[in-house]
């Protein structure tokens, strides 16, 4: 395909075909409000019982259509907020999740999930973590930058906290979702002689080279980076993309790329 | 953002917004994601939380706008994390994956596979570009951008996918 032109009609027939796709979506019915105001939490916690009473096949002889939801009484149901008239009782899943923040805001990160928790963390450094997360979820520039260090570095230019709305903004970056997803990823730590023990997030970072990234901390970089911008980086030498600094006092030293 | 507020006399009910623009946001999610049963539930996540924050969000000049944010982030992240999306949002009690969408031809879909491996605003702005068909102004809103940083994404992605249209033409001729 050499001319725009042909792009485009490609680029236009393969829309014209998801929009026409998408016209055989039904929305499902909507739910109850008691039911919308379930929490998260509660709707997984009601989810997992939900499969271990459909497994015992006791469900249908507790639960109906119209007795459902927590103020018929104390046992959660298996329904989401909004759920399909026509197939029994589906349930949304989340990724494992603390907090999710009510979302009603606007930033890159808006309506991400909160990583999951990560075994081995010092409480300070597992609190700052979790509290950096809930704040880019909630699109709360504010909090963001009541957490970091007075020493943050966002940009090694001389940029601190400032650049993130900016980026996020301009649309250079969309700096929120990438701390959401890069605490997603595993970590690793670092020990000085003159300063507190840091632990980065993504891994790869401790790494010098490119060949000794783990496959398996390779693979979760995958869940932020595309498999270009990867080869790109690595032909770098090692990992120089967005990282995060957390010190194993729970100061949040930076959040920066580059070298 | 828009964010003006209107008087509660104006405010429209979630439902009928919901069923307006529900096949809007499937087909943004359908290009978003691999498959038809993965976008109708991140569709219906996504105005779940619309439903929750309903109070709020039905004051916005455009709550779909919103809806759409919520959207595209959750379904580039989601992408990102391969063999997470089903996992994540896999119906349960006998109805996993089921799809109600039509397939997409191969053509088609080689498309939607190379937008999702563009960076991700270069992804959201060419998926709002082509299947919401948002101007560039509407584009910048849902991604709280400038116009002129929608039209370097979408000039990026272009180029880009324009290079992998002449590959395709070769490899399938």
């Amino acid at each position: 395909m050499k001319h725009l032109d042909e792009f485009e009609q490609r680029m236009e027939q393969a829309a014209q075909e998801v929009r026409q796709a998408a016209k055989h979506a039904v929305p499902p019915q909507l739910d109850s409000d008691a039911r919308r105001a379930l929490p998260r939490g509660w709707l997984i916690f009601a989810a997992a019982f939900g499969v271990v009473l459909l497994t015992l096949g006791v469900l249908p002889m507790i639960s109906s259509p119209e007795d459902s939801g927590p103020a018929s009484g104390s046992t959660p149901t298996t329904t989401p907020a909004i759920a399909s008239s026509t197939v029994p009782e589906p349930v949304i899943t989340a990724p494992p999740a603390t907090t999710v923040p009510s979302v009603v805001a606007d930033c890159s990160a808006a309506g991400l999930p909160m990583p999951s928790e990560q075994e081995g963390l010092p409480t300070p450094v597992a609190d700052t973590r979790r509290a950096i997360a809930a704040a880019a979820i909630a699109c709360d520039y504010g909090t963001l930058e009541a957490l970091a260090s007075p020493e943050f570095v966002a940009s090694f230019g001389g940029g601190g906290f400032e650049m993130i709305p900016i980026w996020e903004e301009e649309g250079t970056y969309p700096a929120l979702a990438l701390l959401v997803e890069l605490f997603d990823t595993p970590y690793a730590f670092e020990d000085y002689e003159d300063l507190p023990r840091h632990y980065y997030w993504p891994s790869a970072f401790v790494y010098d080279s490119w060949e000794e990234i783990p496959p398996a901390d390779m693979e979760a970089l995958l869940r932020v980076y595309t498999q270009e911008e990867l080869d790109q980086t690595a032909a770098f030498g090692s990992y120089a993309l967005w990282r995060i600094g957390i010190t194993e006092t729970g100061e949040w030293r930076f959040f920066v790329a580059g070298d | 953002m828009p964010s003006t507020e209107i008087g509660a006399l104006d405010v429209e009910p979630f439902e009928s917004f919901y069923r307006r623009e529900y096949g809007r946001m499937v087909a943004i999610a359908r290009a978003l994601l691999r498959t038809g049963s993965s976008a109708e539930d991140l569709a219906q996540e996504s105005f779940i939380a619309a439903h929750r924050n309903w109070d709020r969000v039905s004051g916005y000049d455009d709550p779909g706008a919103w809806v759409r944010r919520v959207l595209i982030n959750r379904a580039t992240s989601l992408h990102r994390k391969a063999g997470a999306e089903l996992r994540a949002l896999t119906r349960l009690g006998g109805h996993a994956g089921e799809n109600t969408l039509p397939e997409l031809t191969p053509r088609a879909t080689e498309v939607w596979e190379e937008v999702r491996k563009l960076p991700r605003r270069q992804a959201q702005a060419t998926v709002l570009h082509y299947i919401d068909q948002l101007s560039i102004e509407e584009i910048g809103e849902v991604m709280g951008v400038s116009p002129g940083a929608v039209k370097a994404h979408l000039h990026k992605a272009r180029a880009h996918l324009s290079q992998r249209l002449e590959t395709w033409g070769e490899e399938t001729t």
